[in-house]
C-alpha cells in the first residue's frame, strides 16, 4: 500500500468520527432542552402547552436526523455528481417567497414560503448547497483557477445570482453570511490573491463596517441599503439581551430561572437565544457552550485536513466555516458588538429550516470524516490501516 | 503545519479573533460590576453656589432638565398618552409632541431642552404612575449668574461639564465641584463660597465707574474698594465687563480682569510708596527738604546727564509738598538718599513684582526689575511710578501699611466656605504679611496725602467737606506697543484714597485707562470718581463724618445690608432701599405697588409697622 498515491486510490471507507458525532448530538440535545426552558413561558402566554415550541422543534429534528443519516451513508462522490442540479434547484427555491400566495412576509422581509402553518426559508438551504457546489467546482477547476475569467467567474456569477436574490428578500444578514462562506471557499481553493484584492475593494469595506463597528452611522448605511433591516424593535432587543447577559453574571440564574428573556426580547427563541442561555447558565454555561462548539469545529477541521481529496477537504472546511461564522455573529449581536441582524444560533435557535440546514452541513462534515486519506487515519484508529 | 493548508490557517485565525472579540465583549458585560448596569442613574452633581459677603446669590446651578426619548423603548401602543402627559406638564399642544415622537430619524431624540425642574418632576411622576418607559430626564449641567455682569471678573464662569474656567469659579473649583463619591440619594453637592465683596456696593460702584467710562470715553476703568483693616476686597470693578451667563457671546477683550491681571505703569500715585520707603529706610524725615527748579537733574559718576522734567517749578519741597504737588524732582531727589538695593527691597516688601495672593484664579505679578538690570535713570524713574508695572489689586494692598501703621495685609476676596448643609468649612481671617513701614513713616505719608486735597493740591477734586481723605493722584503715560516709546495720547489717570484720614477704614483705588475725553489727568478725572465712591461707601457703612449728618440725598437712611424688598402682613421700613431691590414687589398680585421716581426710597405709605391688607395700595416715592 503506497501512501504516495493515496490521493488517487479508491477511498477507504471507515467509521466516521465518533467524537464529532457525540458532540453534535450533545449540542442538539442541549439546544432542545434550553429551547424548552426559554420558551415555556412564552408558550403558556400564547395559550399553548408549556412544551409547544420545544415539541415543534423536536418534530423538526426527525427529518433532520433522517437527512443526516442519508448524507452520512451515501458516498460523497454521489453528492458531488448532484452538486450542479442541487445548487440550481436551491436558487430556484429562493424565488418562491416572491410568488403571491406562496410567499410569507414577516417583519418586512419575504424570506419564507409555505402553506398554512408550515413555512420554509429557502435561503437556509442555499447555505449548504453553496458549499457543496463550490467544493465540487473549485476542486474540479483546481488547476485552472489562475485563469480568473474561465476558472473563477462562472461559479462566482452563479452564486452571485443567488446572493442577489437573498438581498432582494430583504435578508441582509443571510446575504452577508453567504458572501462570507463563498469568499472562504475561494480563498482555501487557492484562487489568486488578485481576485480577493478586486473582490475586497468592492465587498470588504461593507462587510468590515458591518462586522467591526456598531456606529449609528453604519446603521444608517445599512438602513439605507436595506430599509427594513433594522426594524424599530431590534435595538431594543439588543438592550434587553445585554441586560439578560448582565443578569447572568458568572454563575447564571439557574436553568429555567431567567426572567428578563421573555419580557424584553421577543425574538428570544430565535436570534437572541444566546442571551437566555447566558442569563440562565452564566459565564460558566457560556464557557461550556463555546468549548463544545470549539470542539465540533476542531474535529471538522481535522476531518478537512485528513480528507481524501480537495473536494472533500473544501466541503468539510466550508461547512465548518458556515457553522462557526454563524455562531460567532449570533453571539456578537447578542452582546451588542455588531448591529442587530436576524441570524439563528446553530442547533439552539428555534426554526425548522435553520435546523435542517445546520444538520445537513454537519452530515457532510461527518461524511468527510468517514472518507479520509489512508495516511490520515488518525491515532487511536490505526487498526484500520 | 502543512504548506497546502496555510490558507486554511488564515481562516481559522480569523475565526479565532472573532471568537476572542465575542468572548471579550461577553465577559466585560457578564463580569462587570453591577453599578455599570444600563439604566442605573448617574449621580447628579450639584455645584456649590457663590455668594457675596451678605449671602446674596452670585452664581448657582440651574435646576433645568433635558427631556429625551429612546425610541426602541417607547410603548408605541400608548403613544398618544405620552404626548398628552407632556402637553400637560410642559404646555403646548399634544399634537406637537406626538409628531416628534413619531418621527423616525434616529433612535435617540430630544423632546424638550432646558425644562424647569418642577415640570420635569411633574412629568416624571406622571410617566412613572402609568409605567410609560422610554423617556429620560438629564439634569442640564448649567450655571446661572442671577446678577449677570455684576463682579463678573471676580465671580468668573464655568465651561462644559460645569468646570470653572475663570474667577472664583476656577479658583475654588475643588470646593465648588461636587464629589460624586459623596453622593447621597443620587445627589452630590459641592461647597458654597462666600466672597468678601458686597454686591450692593459693587453694583453702585460699577454704575459709577460706568458713568466715568462713558464720560471720559475711556477704554477701561478699574476700581478696588478695600477694607483697610482686614484686607477684604469690598468691590472689584473691572470695566468693560460681560455677562457670564453668555460669556461666549461676549467680546473676548471684556474677559480681561483689569484688577488683577492687567499690569501697567502707575505713575505718580506710586510716589506715596516711594516716600514711605525712603523715610522708613532713613533717607529722609518729615523735615527733609529739596529744591525743585522744574526738573530732576543729576550727573552720574560716568558723566551721564540725567534730566526728568517736573510739572512745575515747586521751589523748596518737603515730604508733604512733594505729595501735594506730585513733585517729580523732589521724589527723584528723595530716592537718591537711599541705595538702589535698599529701595528695591523695600518696594518688594510692599508686594510689587509678586502676586498679591488675593485668592484669585489668575493674577499678574506686575514687574519690578532687580537693580542689576537698572539703568542710571531707573531709580528716580521708578520713584515717580514709571519703569514699574503694577496691578490695581497690588496698589490697593500696598496702601494697607499706610492705613494701619506699617503692616502689609494680604488682599482677600474669599470670606468663607460652607458645605451644602451650611456648616462652615473655612472662615477667612485677616492675613498680616509683614511690616513694611515704621509707624512714624506711615503716619507721615498718610498726613502728607491729606495735604493733596487742599486747594493747591493735585487731589483737591477728591475732597469731601465732611470726610477727611488722604489722596494721591497720578497720570501715567502709556507705552505705545508699536513704537515701544511713551505715547502722547494714551494715559492712565488714577487716584488712591484712604479715609477717614484720622484712622483709615477704607481704601479706594481707581484707574481710568486711555481716557479720550476732555481731560486725561488723574487729578481732574480720577479724583472725582474716587470722591464719589468714598461718598457711597461712607453712606452705606455709616462712616462717622466730621459734620454729621450727611445730607446728600433727602431722607436717605443707611442700612448696613440691603436685601430685596418684601412686604408681609405689616409694612416694613423700605426707606433707603435702591430701586433695583424693589422689583420683587411688582410681581405681587395681592397688593398694588406704585413706585414713583428713581433712586432710593425716600417716602413710603403705609408707614413702617402699619398693617397691609390684601388689595391695598403701597406707594413708594424715590429720590
Amino acid at each position: 500500500m503506497s501512501d504516495a498515491f493515496s490521493m488517487e486510490r479508491p477511498l477507504g471507507r471507515s467509521k466516521g468520527d465518533g467524537a464529532l458525532l457525540g458532540a453534535l448530538v450533545l449540542a442538539a440535545g442541549l439546544g432542545l432542552a434550553h429551547l424548552y426552558s426559554a420558551s415555556y413561558g412564552y408558550a403558556l402566554a400564547l395559550g399553548r402547552g408549556a412544551s409547544y415550541f420545544a415539541l415543534r422543534q423536536a418534530l423538526w429534528l426527525l427529518p433532520a436526523a433522517a437527512a443526516f443519516m442519508v448524507i452520512a451513508m451515501v458516498p460523497l462522490s454521489f453528492w458531488r455528481s448532484l452538486a450542479g442540479p442541487v445548487v440550481l434547484l436551491s436558487i430556484a427555491l429562493l424565488v418562491l417567497p416572491f410568488i403571491p400566495g406562496l410567499g410569507i412576509v414577516k417583519n418586512g422581509a419575504s424570506r419564507w414560503f409555505g402553506f398554512g402553518s408550515l413555512s420554509f426559508q429557502p435561503s437556509e438551504l442555499f447555505k449548504p448547497a453553496l458549499v457543496l457546489y463550490l467544493a465540487h467546482i473549485l476542486a474540479k477547476k483546481e488547476e485552472r483557477l489562475n485563469d480568473i475569467m474561465r476558472g473563477v467567474l462562472p461559479p462566482l456569477l452563479l452564486i452571485g445570482l443567488g446572493i442577489a436574490i437573498v438581498l432582494f428578500q430583504n435578508d441582509f444578514s443571510t446575504a452577508i453570511i453567504l458572501a462570507g462562506i463563498a469568499l472562504c471557499m475561494f480563498w482555501i481553493a487557492k484562487v489568486p490573491l488578485i481576485f480577493f484584492a478586486a473582490a475586497s475593494s468592492v465587498g470588504l469595506p461593507l462587510l468590515a463596517l458591518t462586522v467591526l463597528t456598531s456606529d449609528y452611522r453604519l446603521k444608517r448605511v445599512v438602513g439605507f441599503l436595506a430599509p427594513r433591516f433594522d426594524p424599530a424593535d431590534l435595538s431594543y432587543q439588543v438592550n434587553g439581551s445585554i441586560k439578560a447577559i448582565r443578569a447572568g453574571g458568572l454563575w447564571g440564574r439557574g436553568i429555567g430561572q431567567g426572567s428578563l428573556k421573555l419580557r424584553s426580547i421577543p425574538l428570544v427563541l430565535s436570534d437572541f437565544i444566546f442571551s437566555a442561555w447566558a442569563e440562565e447558565t452564566g459565564f460558566i454555561g457560556v464557557l461550556v457552550f463555546i468549548l463544545l462548539w470549539a470542539f465540533i469545529l476542531y474535529r471538522a477541521i481535522r476531518a478537512s485536513f485528513g480528507a481524501a481529496d480537495s473536494y472533500r477537504s473544501y466541503l468539510a472546511f466550508g461547512m465548518a466555516f458556515y457553522l462557526g461564522l454563524q455562531t460567532l455573529i449570533n453571539i456578537l449581536v447578542a452582546v451588542g458588538a455588531v448591529p442587530a441582524t436576524g441570524m439563528p444560533l446553530p442547533l439552539f435557535s428555534s426554526g425548522g429550516s435553520a435546523l435542517l440546514s445546520v444538520v445537513i452541513a454537519s452530515g457532510f462534515i461527518y461524511a468527510v470524516s468517514r472518507e479520509q486519506r489512508a495516511d490520515a487515519r488518525h491515532e487511536g484508529r490505526t487498526s484500520n490501516d | 503545519m502543512e504548506k497546502r493548508f496555510v490558507r486554511y490557517y488564515v481562516v481559522i485565525t480569523l475565526l479565532g479573533l472573532l471568537a476572542a472579540v465575542a468572548l471579550w465583549n461577553y465577559g466585560s458585560l457578564a463580569l462587570s460590576a453591577p453599578s455599570m448596569a444600563i439604566g442605573a442613574n448617574p449621580v447628579v452633581a450639584v455645584r456649590g453656589s457663590i455668594y457675596d459677603r451678605e449671602g446674596r446669590l452670585l452664581a448657582v446651578d440651574t435646576d433645568l432638565y433635558d427631556l429625551s426619548g429612546w425610541r426602541p423603548s417607547l410603548d408605541m401602543r400608548r403613544i398618544g398618552l405620552y404626548s398628552e402627559l407632556m402637553a400637560d406638564a410642559l404646555g403646548g399642544e399634544p399634537s406637537l409632541y406626538l409628531e416628534r415622537l413619531m418621527e423616525e430619524d434616529s433612535d435617540f431624540f430630544f423632546l424638550a431642552r432646558r425644562i424647569s425642574g418642577e415640570a420635569a418632576r411633574t412629568l416624571g411622576t406622571a410617566l412613572a404612575e402609568r409605567s410609560l418607559p422610554g423617556l429620560r430626564f438629564d439634569r442640564v449641567a448649567g450655571r446661572v449668574y442671577p446678577e449677570k455682569d455684576l463682579a463678573a471678573h471676580l465671580v468668573g464662569f464655568v465651561g462644559t461639564e460645569n468646570k470653572g474656567l475663570a474667577g472664583a469659579e476656577a479658583a475654588y473649583e475643588k470646593e465648588l465641584a461636587a464629589d460624586p463619591q459623596s453622593a447621597r440619594g443620587g445627589y452630590a453637592y459641592g461647597n458654597s463660597v462666600f466672597l468678601t465683596i458686597d454686591a450692593d456696593l459693587q453694583f453702585r460702584l460699577e454704575e459709577l465707574c460706568g458713568e466715568a467710562q462713558s464720560a471720559h470715553k475711556a477704554e477701561a476703568v478699574v476700581m478696588v474698594a478695600m477694607n483697610a483693616r482686614s484686607g477684604e476686597v469690598m468691590a472689584y470693578v473691572s470695566l468693560p465687563d460681560f455677562n457670564p451667563n453668555e460669556f461666549l457671546a461676549a467680546d473676548r477683550s471684556t474677559w480681561l480682569d483689569r484688577v488683577a491681571i492687567y499690569a501697567y505703569e502707575p505713575g505718580s500715585v506710586f510716589k506715596v510708596f516711594t516716600m514711605g520707603a525712603v523715610m522708613t529706610l532713613g533717607g529722609i524725615d518729615e523735615k527733609s527738604s529739596f529744591v525743585c527748579n522744574g526738573a530732576y537733574e543729576r550727573v552720574t559718576n560716568s558723566g551721564e546727564q540725567i534730566l526728568i522734567k517736573c510739572l512745575g517749578n515747586h521751589g523748596v519741597v518737603n515730604l508733604s509738598k512733594i505729595l501735594e504737588y506730585s513733585c517729580n524732582s523732589g521724589a527723584g531727589q528723595a530716592s537718591d538718599t537711599v541705595s538702589a538695593l535698599d529701595f528695591y527691597a523695600k518696594l518688594r516688601e510692599f508686594g510689587f513684582g509678586e502676586r498679591s495672593g488675593a485668592d484669585l484664579s489668575g493674577e499678574s505679578p506686575g514687574l519690578l526689575r532687580a537693580p542689576a538690570l537698572w539703568s542710571a535713570r531707573s531709580k528716580p524713574t521708578i520713584a515717580m511710578g514709571q519703569e514699574v508695572l503694577v496691578t490695581a489689586i497690588q496698589m490697593a494692598a500696598a496702601a494697607t501699611p499706610l492705613a494701619n501703621g506699617g503692616i502689609l495685609l494680604r488682599p482677600r476676596t474669599l470670606a468663607r466656605i460652607v458645605d451644602s448643609g451650611g456648616a462652615p468649612v473655612l472662615n477667612a481671617e485677616p492675613i498680616p504679611v509683614r511690616r513694611v513701614l515704621d509707624e512714624r513713616s506711615a503716619k507721615a505719608v498718610l498726613d502728607a496725602m491729606e495735604a493733596s486735597v487742599l486747594d493747591s493740591g493735585t487731589g483737591k477734586r477728591a475732597r469731601i467737606e465732611d470726610l477727611r481723605m488722604s489722596v494721591k493722584t497720578g497720570t501715567a503715560q502709556m507705552i505705545d506697543p508699536l513704537t515701544r516709546r511713551y505715547s502722547d495720547k494714551d494715559f492712565i489717570a488714577s487716584t488712591l484714597a484712604l479715609f477717614p484720614s484720622e484712622a483709615p477704614e477704607y481704601i479706594v483705588y481707581a484707574a481710568i485707562i486711555k481716557p479720550m475725553g476732555e481731560s486725561i489727568y488723574g487729578g481732574r478725572i480720577a479724583a472725582p470718581l474716587v470722591r464719589d465712591a468714598a461718598n457711597i461707601i461712607a453712606d452705606l457703612y455709616g462712616t462717622a463724618r466730621s459734620n454729621a449728618p450727611s445730607a446728600i440725598h433727602d431722607g436717605r437712611i443707611v442700612l448696613p445690608a440691603l436685601g430685596a424688598a418684601a412686604i408681609g402682613e405689616r409694612m416694613p421700613d423700605l426707606r433707603g432701599l435702591p430701586k433695583r431691590l424693589l422689583s420683587p414687589l411688582l410681581e405681587r398680585r395681592d397688593i398694588i405697588v406704585e413706585i414713583e421716581g428713581d433712586g432710593w426710597v425716600a417716602e413710603q405709605y403705609p408707614l413702617p409697622g402699619e398693617p397691609v391688607a390684601p388689595g391695598s395700595t403701597v406707594r413708594l416715592i424715590l429720590r
